[in-house]
């Protein structure tokens, strides 16, 4: 009798797990499609966590975008696997515009290098735009080293191979530090952190001799004994237009760190056109690009063409960098 | 002083008091409900703050830290499903004490013990924070792999009977935290050709599985229907349990100094705060006997030192940028949002706002007594509540949890199978809160050890000289010492 009952109570436990999970699974997917785009609300991935640097400046974004779309847009964080994570959900979704989401560039070309099953490609996605640019600065603990230029560094280093310790975090330092000891011919070590507020921690505490961490810590490390020595971005960059970069030193590097509006592939034509003009009305305006600034974030705008061929570049320079230094990343 | 005085008549403004009732409520609610913590509460909040003056949008944020830490021991205590991991080890015994009835005490105990280990934090905080980030910083990779391994001594003191099983628990959890990315050569381990482990697993989804959802089906399979308790709840004056809280001071401030200085430690957090806080507790607590029976010092350190490691963790973030803990991350970007850059020049630059935050988070602690004690003859309903209204609606809460944490399906299929683990784990005898802790402490103890090990070699001096031949490692290393032998000389009184 008792084992009657058991079973009865086992179904209802299944049937309810299995209410339970369609209900949080079915959230999200919608009905047809009307003449005009777009006639509901649109999903916004952010293939990262909240608080973090794309996550601010995309709800930003998605914040004018809502307004000016006249319909409501929501932003569903999804980090995890740099990227990956949220990009495998996009990649995977209806094609109709309805949902859409951003990457970062560095991280997505590294994970379509060099992480394991990736079921999207580089021609998963159509990039719509950017609106920002960054770039990752070289930081000494010039207490600990004595370092105040990127020459000492080179100096140093080149007597003592491997004895530098460089803070990181995420494969994009280690790609962009492989670039710097190719381009200088030298050998440091890298010691990988959980994030970039891991790596500022080492390096004020004196555990390490250089970082590369974001160029916004520069206002962060100001008179603790740790010093910005150089950009790796192509241009001098705001706020820090003081700072040179690595190539006007006479070194061979030049990355920079944007993010990118995209769709899956198989978006309509006239949906990707209208949400690539939406991004660039919004963003132009000068009230955007205050809030922006107040994020320390620096506006650049790319249309579609423009951030493809950039994306193109950063690909084919990381291929290059993979078939030279084989473990680079 | 002119700062302090408008700093006092903003928190003190209607809606400055209001959004700081707001953010404890919300945070006490958050930290309850199983699945939820402070960190989902505070990113769920920040974009509303984006809109608000800023340092009124702050007070809330950490109204809802402070509120969510206090929070997790009440769904542990009440329904054995500590909230967040702050309370794993509340429940250790606060759920005994509810089952003999007396769970409005042991709730009183909580609020009481959390308030005075949050207002010790705070006022640490608002005295020291300059000095104290100095002293943050000299925690490198082997000081922080030794706060770790002192973490790990501390699973003496969670390992009920058997030590084997305690063993088991805690490998157990290293081994979860081993899973997804490899913390030194980014490369991926453990995963199975899933793209879903790839990053690794989250805590808030095995947690849940472990406790809330494992406790629920235990709860399910053991009765047929009925109440939690059949006993009544029994009465009991508050002016005693302060006074009997007052008596056990030390137990009290001890718990309080370990919960804020291991709050401002960059990276760790109330959780781990809580477990050496309990660890310590029953090492030298008068009522080791009742540990795990429902000894009130087993509710009143973990209590005090969570609470106590939330002004800890705003210590490096005010004065360095650094966060000290998960939550006080996303309270960081909510600054950044406002053009405020966290770091040495934020206390000169931002002065009212600095001040606000910080008596704002002193008058939270008081709105979390206030709301604590009141609130416990509601809270205990719960328990006069019928099983099968409360195992559906706990187990509904733990999987949206689940999927609210990092918003993947994935994760609540996590949370199940780790419920049904929990499950065999109860029913052979293994103990939880060690594989809880080693999973919280394995990734940090791996990659502090490991970086040390990638340091060394580059300074070319051997592991162990460059681990122990520090300061605050020999500290470290009397402290973890201490702590086995106490275990050990428990553990052979247990057995005569």
């Amino acid at each position: 009798m008792g084992g009657q009952y058991e079973s009865k109570k086992s179904i209802f436990v299944f049937a309810y797990f299995v209410v339970l999970i369609s209900t949080i699974s079915a959230a999200g997917t919608g009905e047809k499609q009307d003449a005009a785009y777009p006639s509901r609300g649109v999903q916004f991935i952010v293939p990262y966590n909240a608080g973090g640097g794309t996550d601010s400046l995309m709800r930003l974004l998605v914040n004018a975008m809502e307004t000016e779309l006249g319909q409501s847009m929501v932003v569903v964080n999804k980090g995890g696997g740099l990227g990956q994570v949220g990009l495998t959900e996009l990649a995977a979704s209806k094609k109709d515009g309805y949902t859409i989401g951003a990457l970062s560039n560095l991280d997505h070309i590294l994970v379509l290098l060099s992480s394991d099953n990736v079921s999207y490609d580089y021609d998963s996605f159509e990039y719509l735009g950017a609106i920002n640019t960054t770039a990752n600065v070289l930081y000494a603990n010039d207490k600990v080293t004595g370092f105040k230029s990127v020459d000492d560094v080179v100096k140093y280093a080149k007597q003592n191979p491997g004895k530098l310790t460089v803070t990181i975090s995420g494969k994009t330092h280690l790609a962009e530090l492989a670039l710097f000891e190719q381009a200088v011919g030298i050998k440091t070590t890298p010691v990988m952190q959980n994030s970039g507020n891991d790596s500022l921690t080492a390096i004020l505490g004196g555990h390490v001799d250089l970082a590369i961490m974001d160029k916004n810590f520069v206002a962060q490390v100001e008179s603790q004994g740790v010093t910005p020595l150089a950009t790796f971005s192509d241009e001098r960059i705001q706020p820090i237009t003081n700072l040179p970069t690595l190539s006007e030193l006479g070194y061979d590097v030049a990355t920079e760190t944007y993010r990118v509006i995209v769709a899956p592939k198989g978006t309509p034509e006239e949906v990707l056109s209208k949400l690539e003009k939406t991004i660039k009305t919004v963003s132009s305006k000068s009230d955007f690009i205050d809030k922006m600034a107040n994020m320390s974030e620096n506006y650049r705008y790319l249309d579609r063409a423009q951030v493809k061929a950039r994306l193109d570049n950063d690909y084919k320079a990381m291929v290059e960098l993979l078939n030279e230094v084989p473990d680079a990343f | 002083m002119e700062y302090i005085i408008n700093a006092l008549l903003s928190i003190f403004s209607p809606l400055g008091f209001l959004m700081n009732l707001v953010g404890v409520v919300l945070g006490i609610v958050f930290g309850a409900l199983p699945g939820l913590n402070g960190v989902v509460g505070v990113a769920l909040l920040l974009p509303l703050t984006y809109n608000m003056a800023p340092h009124i949008g702050l007070i809330m944020l950490a109204g809802l830290y402070m509120g969510a830490t206090y929070g997790g021991s009440i769904s542990a205590i009440l329904l054995n499903c500590p909230g967040t991991g702050e309370a794993a080890c509340t429940a250790i015994n606060g759920n005994p004490l509810a089952l003999q009835g007396k769970a409005k005490e042991a709730l009183s105990y909580s609020v009481i013990s959390s308030s005075f280990g949050a207002l010790f934090g705070v006022i640490v905080m608002l005295l020291f924070t300059p000095v104290l980030a100095k002293f943050a910083l000299r925690f490198g990779p082997p000081e922080q792999f030794l706060v770790c391994v002192m973490g790990l001594s501390v699973v003496g003191s969670l390992m009920g009977e058997s030590v084997a099983k305690g063993f088991f628990a805690v490998s157990f959890g290293l081994i979860l935290a081993l899973v997804g990315m490899d913390p030194t050569s980014v490369n991926y381990r453990l995963t199975f050709g899933q793209y879903n482990l790839q990053m690794g697993l989250d805590l808030i989804p095995i947690s849940v599985g472990f406790f809330a959802i494992a406790e629920m089906l235990a709860l399910y399979k053991d009765q047929e229907t009925g109440e939690l308790i059949t006993d009544k709840v029994s009465k009991f004056k508050v002016v005693s349990i302060i006074k009997d809280t007052i008596k056990r001071w030390k137990i009290v401030v001890k718990s309080s100094v370990i919960g804020t200085v291991i709050g401002i430690l960059p990276g760790t957090g109330g959780a781990i705060a809580s477990f050496i806080a309990y660890g310590e507790a029953q090492r030298s607590s008068k009522e080791r006997h009742l540990f795990g029976k429902g000894a009130i010092d087993g509710i009143i350190a973990p209590e005090s030192a969570n609470n106590a490691a939330v002004g800890g963790s705003f210590v490096p973030l005010l004065a360095l940028g650094i966060p000290g803990s998960a939550t006080s991350a996303i309270i960081f970007g909510a600054l950044t949002v406002h053009g405020m850059i966290p770091g040495p020049r934020l206390f000169s630059e931002h002065t009212a706002i600095v001040y606000a935050l910080m008596f704002g988070l002193l008058l939270s602690v008081f709105l979390m007594l206030f709301i604590g004690i009141s609130g416990t003859r509601l809270f205990t309903k719960i328990l006069t509540v019928n099983t099968k209204y409360i195992v559906p609606a706990v187990i509904a809460f733990s999987l949206f949890g689940a999927y609210s944490a990092r918003n993947n399906l994935f994760d609540v299929f996590l949370a199940i199978i780790f419920g049904v683990i929990g499950l065999l784990f109860k029913r052979t005898g293994i103990p939880i809160a060690p594989a809880i802790l080693g999973m919280i402490l394995g990734k940090m103890a791996e990659q502090n050890l490991r970086q040390s090990m990638v340091i060394a070699k580059a300074k070319a001096v051997p592991l162990i000289t460059y681990i122990l031949v520090r300061p605050i490692s020999i500290i470290l290393i009397v402290l973890i010492l201490l702590i086995i032998w106490g275990n050990l000389k428990t553990s052979s009184k247990g057995k005569e």
